[in-house]
């Protein structure tokens, strides 16, 4: 939709400044325009390429490649039915097309209220509570039809609003330390080390 | 170090090889071919096709390896004919085949596809994958001359690498991932790129084709020849291929010493100018009053020849002026400087209009393009290669990124500042101070620096220019110097231009003295009667459109030319020329160097080559060229005794590239020519091809009756206004507050007649504009897409353009304003020869 | 559960907080190694330990570090893309006990000298990260990081980078790649071991999350103690995770090498066995890039060489368990369609090999197959992985082509009926 606003341009800075080389800055910043628009719009790609020194196609090259990063609009959730080894022995194939027929959407696709997207996902390391699921990267499980019913009418309500934030919002911790030590002043430690 | 040599084994016989060779091309070097895809001779390896494995055996055993990315080493023991070997280049193949089209009948690329050829060779002919293909849009044109067939892609890399590695335009790249991997630009921006055809030549499949040559032809009806692309004067050596007497494309050869293969777009892609039969001049036609009709040969070239004489009878031989700012060959610049010499007599020649430095300062100690790019400093002068000899742009990104240091002194940044070590600013207030910069920044590295010499700037006039240059040689006495001037090496070469070294040996011959600007501008007060354009439109040389309306009042211009233009519409009488790749000949290069130029069709309608037209005006004239075959105008050349001596055709049977001149210099060992057998199938055999240079048909003069010169009336110096020598320069004056100097520099796809006549680069051509770093613009109050009015010589209304990048390397109290474009309207803003003071308006909207 | 090392906390319910981690020996081994060792001395332990790296490949952490290449600038890059499948440990660790994490690193980056610290977690772990930044946060306003740790003449940075969904991430060269921005296209070794040319083309260590979690244990206790732990090459205590078809899934750290499969899936302690009508068909050590284990491999011990020996691998210690309710063509599909999914896409064999091996398979389990098929897939898995072999051989660049052909091979060559009664009935028979 749009490139940064002021705010987040702010904070997009203070990541860009943290790396040695500004590109590596790149999955970061995707991540923070997901968190303004809930995908990485092609302003917002425009916008990291002039950030981070490269192009635009090569922004897209990198964001295209990870799963994560929606390159359209998605619903405010975006559930992810782990159907992998673990969740799959465990009924999660199940789990999923009951996910289609409650949501009404089949995978891939996004509910018309625009709040419910549905993915089937690799594992995601919660293979313990399998069959597992994920919603905007939070975790459930393990789960039945009756549980994931449970869970869509939670979201529903805003039962869940403070431990699933919207799509796009991934870590609401900031980071919190003095400026990056200049690599200049570490490399001068460095050296006075190895003598 | 780098001559070290390792022992190693293929296939159990023992072969030697230098340190550092990729495995690859050592074995290409034995004799021993391993199938690829993915590696390219000019550009990093990457391994990802994995077609290239081979068996080597190191400390852990045998393994499988990629060729293309391995370094040959000591000891090593490689095979290539094993059954694991066979094994995993046979699943390779079947891996790309998978998901491939079956569309070879329609593909462009069919019939010279190495995939295809692989998959005959060592394909099983049947296929085992009876899954659903991956399906595509086909095809989405990423630019206006390209095309992309995703489905036929098999992901190689290659046109990602050559778009970020060697043209550093990253506009396309991979998307996706896995089986979803594709090329992709970015959503509405295009691979506009000024060397968007290369990735057309390296694909290895038919996934990226060109607009221009889609379907135009089927390999197996091509036949081709070696020839030379004469857009820019660097030469880069070209397979042309036709197909039933049309142009159809143009392929780069890799020629080690020039162009490595790539070309740029403009070159590419001339052969549908001249394919462009509507703006082609076909037939010679008199103009009578406002009428202009078409007429035969020898009643257009008496009506010229009357005029030549009837001027040197009533205003001397020097009121026959003579220029051109285009690239002639090598035959047809010295049958004209021959002419003009021996003939009419007349000092009034120019056959370099862009040149604008002293020509003898090229050639008293010249380098090579190789010598250049490893030189210990390089010094740029007045030049922007991406714009004026466009695959010079690739190389010096190539060497800078391999090391080569350069210090670039421009009027205004090029698309190299970035990457360069220095960038000196050429300001008119501080000469002296860049040159004390440039010696500086060279340290003491003086050993082995090379200075192009370009003559980019327009509002850098000739004088200063060439002080520049001369105050840099003096400083710098071993430098070699390397021409930067995008036209008009032939001319210097055969002393077509003032200033160069003579190499017509007829005593009593008449040397250049009068310059193009001056020749136009003679020509404008009528001091000329009669003026001969060759194959160049006289709105690039400096008159308005409306000049041209009444410069037919006052001199009779004959122009010679391929394409129509402003200048062939109001010229008095028009000699259709052969267009590339109509006539056979040579030319050299920027770095003096020998090179052929094919013939591929035959002329369009009369068109005629230049040296044919001139010697039949020399016999209408009463006289004689002596030149009845190109072989004996190459026969004259080579018993010159000036810097081509010993030049001759013979050279091009032996190898593709020919000699540098003079023959004394010694060449540096040339690296063998490297072919990427991928994606250029054709142009492996051009070197067989090459060697039959000369045995083309040639067409003979028709001879005319001719009139008889006065023989005893000796030249008469009419205008002497020479290109500035530097001697007698001074400073210019101060600027007051509101003016600026005007530094007025040309792009590659500036308005031309061939651009005009080109379908597929026209649409390239974009209005000039003033060019302002972000900090120029608020001082001077505008923005990106304002409009304002400059005012100079003339006036001139133009678009603004902020640029990011000047802000880096523009100096902040930069009193230059830069004009972008040349046209015949920015032109007009220029006087005389020397830096213009502008000052600019801003242009209110309503 | 015999000794707990990296798992330590977990049995408090508040095992991520601050206040936790101090009151159960938190800080102490940075302490006393940048503030009592020098940095070879800190190594030196690791080597004592004989800590193997818990990330997939089984190399020893000291030796690894040894073989850094002196630069003045070097970087310590922390493995958290944990995307194995039915891999759940570093899952675990960063979210339960991410302090434990953040001394770690940094003990290995005094070690061995790092610049600068990145923690690459994946991206998905939205809880995890959360809890790393507060840890790094925490640590940073302690002086357990920056500029003199502990008054220390040591200063150091980390960062936390959030990966975006993409297994091959976890391969150290692709991580790096998208460490600098970029698309996670591994690199090609020989040259691009990171030790040698890694971020930023300099010197860089790799390591798993759970490697260096243990890191604040040895130089507390001493290199010698944790490899008194174990046996032979396995020293310590492993983070197991078990899942699939047994009772009690979960996390279970064990000593190296003093238990077997068969105690870890039935023991009353760890998995406390299968459904109680179903038996066992296989089961898979170690990650599903590891050839399957059948029932007669129940008494292998949880040792590093033991499993190789028997033609497997510990790998990312994940032990996914089969019973006989399970189709064991419908396994191998998916996991063969989470590689195919997976693959970066640089190397045919792998992109178009794991593609087209996804499509045989899924049309034998939907009924479509035919007889052929079978030799058609152990032909195309011998093309990304010659012969087969454990380990394999590979026509890519990384390994994850060749991780295809183990779970495709095992499943075609040890449930060959199953395959037959597919194509001959056209349907799953366990559907
Ligand atoms: C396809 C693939 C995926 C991998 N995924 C991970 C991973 O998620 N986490 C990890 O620590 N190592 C992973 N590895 C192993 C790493 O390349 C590397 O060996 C490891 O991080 C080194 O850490 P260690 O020495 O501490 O084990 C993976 C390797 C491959 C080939
Ligand atoms: S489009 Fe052609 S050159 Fe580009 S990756 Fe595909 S096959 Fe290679
Ligand atoms: S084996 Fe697969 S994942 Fe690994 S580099 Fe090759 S294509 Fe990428
Ligand atoms: S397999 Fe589903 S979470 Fe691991
Ligand atoms: S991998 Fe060597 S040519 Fe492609």
């Amino acid at each position: 939709m749009a490139r940064f606003s002021d705010d987040m341009l702010s904070r997009a800075k203070e990541l860009v400044s943290l790396y040695p080389d500004p590109r590596s800055a790149t999955i970061p910043l995707c991540h923070l325009a997901q968190e303004q628009d809930g995908y990485v719009s092609d302003e917002a790609m425009a916008h990291i390429a002039e950030l981070v020194g490269s192009s635009a196609a090569e922004v897209q090259g990198t964001a295209s490649f990870y799963d994560m990063l929606k390159l359209e609009p998605v619903g405010r959730y975006v559930i992810g039915v782990c159907t992998n080894i673990a969740c799959m022995l465990r009924g999660a194939y199940e789990v999923l097309e009951d996910a289609e027929k409650v949501l009404g959407i089949p995978v891939g696709g996004t509910t018309e209220d625009g709040l419910f997207t549905l993915e089937e996902v690799e594992c995601i390391a919660h293979c313990d509570h399998a069959p597992a699921a994920q919603v905007n990267y939070r975790y459930f499980g393990p789960l039945d039809d009756e549980s994931f019913r449970s869970l869509i009418a939670r979201l529903r309500d805003g039962e869940l609003d403070d431990e699933v934030p919207p799509h796009g919002t991934l870590i609401r911790v900031r980071r919190e330390a003095p400026p990056a030590i200049p690599m200049t002043e570490i490399d001068r430690e460095r050296a006075g080390d190895q003598e | 170090m780098p001559d070290e040599l390792v022992s190693l084994t293929f296939d159990e016989h023992p072969f030697q090889a230098q340190k550092g060779t990729k495995l690859i091309d050592a074995l290409d070097a034995a004799g021993i071919h391993v199938p690829r895809f993915c590696y390219h001779p000019r550009m990093s390896a990457v391994g990802m096709c994995r077609m290239c494995l081979v068996e080597v055996k190191g400390p852990r055993g045998v393994s499988l390896q990629p060729s293309c990315y391995i370094d040959v080493a000591d000891g090593m023991e490689v095979f290539t004919e094993s059954a694991a070997v066979k094994k995993a280049q046979h699943g390779v193949l079947e891996f790309l085949l998978a998901n491939h089209p079956l569309d070879c009948p329609v593909c462009d690329k069919g019939g010279e596809c190495p995939l295809q050829d692989q998959a005959f060779a060592h394909g099983s002919g049947e296929t085992r994958f009876v899954e659903e293909k991956r399906h595509y849009a086909k095809p989405i044109p990423i630019s206006r001359l390209i095309k992309l067939d995703r489905e036929r892609c098999i992901q190689c890399d290659r046109c990602t690498r050559f778009a970020d590695e060697i043209a550093g335009e990253p506009l396309i790249d991979f998307a996706g991932r896995g089986g979803a991997l594709r090329i992709a630009t970015f959503s509405n921006v295009d691979f506009d790129s000024y060397f968007s055809g290369n990735v057309a030549q390296i694909c290895p499949v038919g996934a990226l084709t060109t607009t221009p040559y889609r379907f135009k032809a089927r390999p197996w009806d091509l036949v081709q020849s070696a020839s030379t692309c004469m857009e820019c004067d660097l030469g880069c050596q070209v397979s042309l291929q036709s197909s039933q007497n049309e142009l159809t494309r143009m392929l780069g050869i890799d020629s080690d010493a020039i162009n490595h293969s790539w070309l740029c777009d403009r070159g590419r892609f001339t052969t549908s100018a001249v394919n462009n039969l509507e703006l082609r001049v076909a037939r010679p036609r008199l103009r009578d009053q406002s009428r202009s009709a078409e007429v035969s040969w020898s009643k257009a070239l008496r009506a010229a020849a009357l005029s030549i004489k009837r001027t040197i009878d009533e205003r001397g031989a020097s009121a026959v002026a003579i220029v051109s700012g285009t690239s002639l060959s090598l035959e047809t610049t010295y049958a004209w400087a021959k002419l003009a010499s021996d003939v009419i007599r007349t000092n009034a020649v120019d056959g370099a209009a862009d040149l604008r430095t002293d020509a003898s300062l090229l050639l008293e100690n010249p380098a090579s393009i190789n010598q250049a790019l490893s030189a210990s400093k390089l010094v740029l002068v007045n030049v922007d290669p991406k714009n004026e000899l466009p695959v010079m742009h690739l190389r010096l990104r190539a060497a800078i990124r391999a090391g080569l240091s350069v210090i670039e002194l421009n009027t205004t940044p090029t698309e190299l500042t970035p990457i360069v070590d220095h960038a000196i600013a050429l300001e008119p207030s501080r000469l002296g101070q860049a040159v004390d910069e440039v010696i500086a920044a060279i340290g003491d590295q003086v050993d082995d620096v090379v200075i192009v010499a370009g003559s980019r700037d327009r509002g850098f006039g000739a004088a200063l220019n060439t002080r520049v240059l001369k105050d840099l040689l003096e400083r710098l006495p071993g430098a070699k110097v390397l021409n930067g001037t995008p036209h008009g090496a032939n001319a210097v070469a055969v002393g077509f231009t003032p200033n160069a070294p003579q190499v017509i040996r007829s005593s009593g011959g008449v040397t250049p003295s009068v310059s193009a600007d001056a020749i136009v501008a003679g020509a404008l007060r009528g001091d000329f009667g009669t003026l001969i354009v060759l194959d160049s439109e006289l709105t690039r040389l400096g008159m308005s459109e409306a000049d041209l309306e009444v410069l037919g009042e006052r001199v009779t211009v004959i122009a010679l030319s391929t394409f129509e233009s402003a200048t062939t519409h109001s010229a008095a009488i028009v000699l259709p020329l052969c267009a590339f790749g109509e006539e056979q000949g040579s030319t050299v290069n920027v770095e003096w160097r020998h090179l052929r130029l094919g013939r591929q069709v035959e002329p369009l309608g009369q068109a005629r080559s230049g040296w044919m037209i001139a010697a039949e005006l020399a016999s209408m004239l009463g006289d004689e060229l002596g030149f009845l075959t190109l072989a004996d105008v190459m026969r004259d050349l080579n018993q010159s005794g000036g810097l081509l001596a010993g030049l001759g055709y013979e050279y091009f049977a032996e190898s593709l590239d020919g000699p540098l001149f003079p023959l004394s210099r010694r060449e540096e060992p040339c690296a063998p020519r490297i072919l990427d057998p991928m994606a250029t199938p054709g142009i492996a055999s051009v070197d067989r091809q090459g060697a039959n240079f000369a045995a083309g048909r040639v067409v003979e003069p028709t001879v005319a009756t001719g009139f008889a010169l006065d023989p005893g009336k000796s030249p008469q110096a009419l205008v002497s206004a020479e290109r500035g020598t530097g001697d007698v320069v001074r400073d210019p004056d101060p600027l007051a507050e509101d003016e600026f100097w005007l530094s007025l520099v040309p792009r590659l796809y500036d308005v031309s007649p061939s651009l005009s006549a080109n379908p597929f680069l026209a649409a390239w051509v974009r209005d000039p504009v003033l060019k302002l770093s972000p900090l120029q613009g608020e001082q001077l109050g505008l923005m990106d897409g304002d409009r304002c009015r400059l005012i100079g010589a003339a006036t001139v209304e133009l678009g603004v353009e902020l640029t990011k990048a000047f802000d880096l390397s523009v100096r902040s109290d930069s009193r230059v304003l830069v004009v972008d474009g040349l046209t015949p309207a920015t032109l007009s803003l220029l006087e005389n020869q020397s830096w213009i003071k502008v000052r600019v308006e801003k242009i209110n909207g309503e | 559960m015999t000794e707990r090392i990296v798992g330590a906390r977990l049995g408090y319910e508040d095992s991520e907080t601050l206040s936790r981690f101090l009151a159960t020996g938190g800080d102490q081994g940075l302490r006393r190694a940048v503030l009592e060792m020098r940095p070879e001395e800190v190594a030196d332990e690791v080597t004592t330990a004989n800590l193997l790296g818990r990330g997939g490949a089984g190399f020893e952490a000291g030796r690894k570090w040894s073989m850094l290449r002196k630069a003045p600038r070097r970087y310590l890059v922390i493995n958290g893309d944990e995307s194995e499948p039915a891999t759940f440990k570093d899952h675990l660790l960063v979210e339960r006990d991410p302090h434990q994490l953040v001394e770690g690193a940094t003990i290995a980056a005094y070690a061995i000298g790092a610049s600068l610290v990145v923690i690459y977690l994946r991206g998905e772990f939205a809880l995890g990260l959360e809890r790393v930044q507060q840890a790094i946060n925490e640590a940073y306003a302690r002086n357990a990081l920056g500029r003199s740790i502990f008054g220390s003449s040591f200063s150091v940075d980390i960062l936390l980078q959030p990966g975006a969904g993409a297994y091959i991430c976890g391969e150290e060269t692709s991580l790096i790649e998208s460490l600098e921005g970029k698309r996670g296209f591994p690199r090609i070794k020989p040259p691009y071991f990171p030790a040698v040319i890694g971020l930023y083309g300099e010197p860089t260590i790799v390591n798993n999350v759970e490697t260096v979690s243990n890191l604040p244990w040895i130089v507390q206790h001493g290199g010698a103690a944790f490899k008194a732990l174990g046996e032979g090459r396995s020293t310590g205590t492993r983070l197991f995770a078990l899942s699939g078809q047994v009772q009690r899934p979960g996390p279970y750290e064990v000593e190296m090498t003093k238990i077997t499969f068969r105690d870890l899936i039935y023991g009353k302690e760890y998995g406390q066995g299968l459904h109680p009508d179903r038996s066992l068909i296989a089961f898979i050590p170690g990650g599903v890039s590891a050839p399957w284990f059948f029932p007669e491999n129940l008494d292998i011990p949880l040792g590093q060489d033991e499993v190789a020996k028997a033609g497997s691998m510990l790998g990312s210690g994940s032990v996914i368990v089969m019973d006989d309710t399970s189709c064991p063509v419908r396994s191998a599909w998916r996991i063969a369609r989470f590689f195919a999914r997976e693959s970066c896409g640089q190397c045919t064999p792998c992109r178009e090999g794991g593609a087209w091996i996804d499509k045989i398979l899924r049309r034998i389990e939907e009924g479509e197959g035919r007889e052929a098929d079978l030799d058609l897939l152990l032909d195309l898995c011998d093309n990304i992985s010659p012969g087969i072999k454990w380990p394999p051989a590979q026509t890519t660049i990384c390994v994850l082509g060749p991780s295809i052909p183990p779970s495709v091979s095992a499943a075609v060559n040890h449930f060959r009926d199953d395959f037959l009664v597919h194509i001959k009935e056209g349907r799953c028979p366990h559907a």
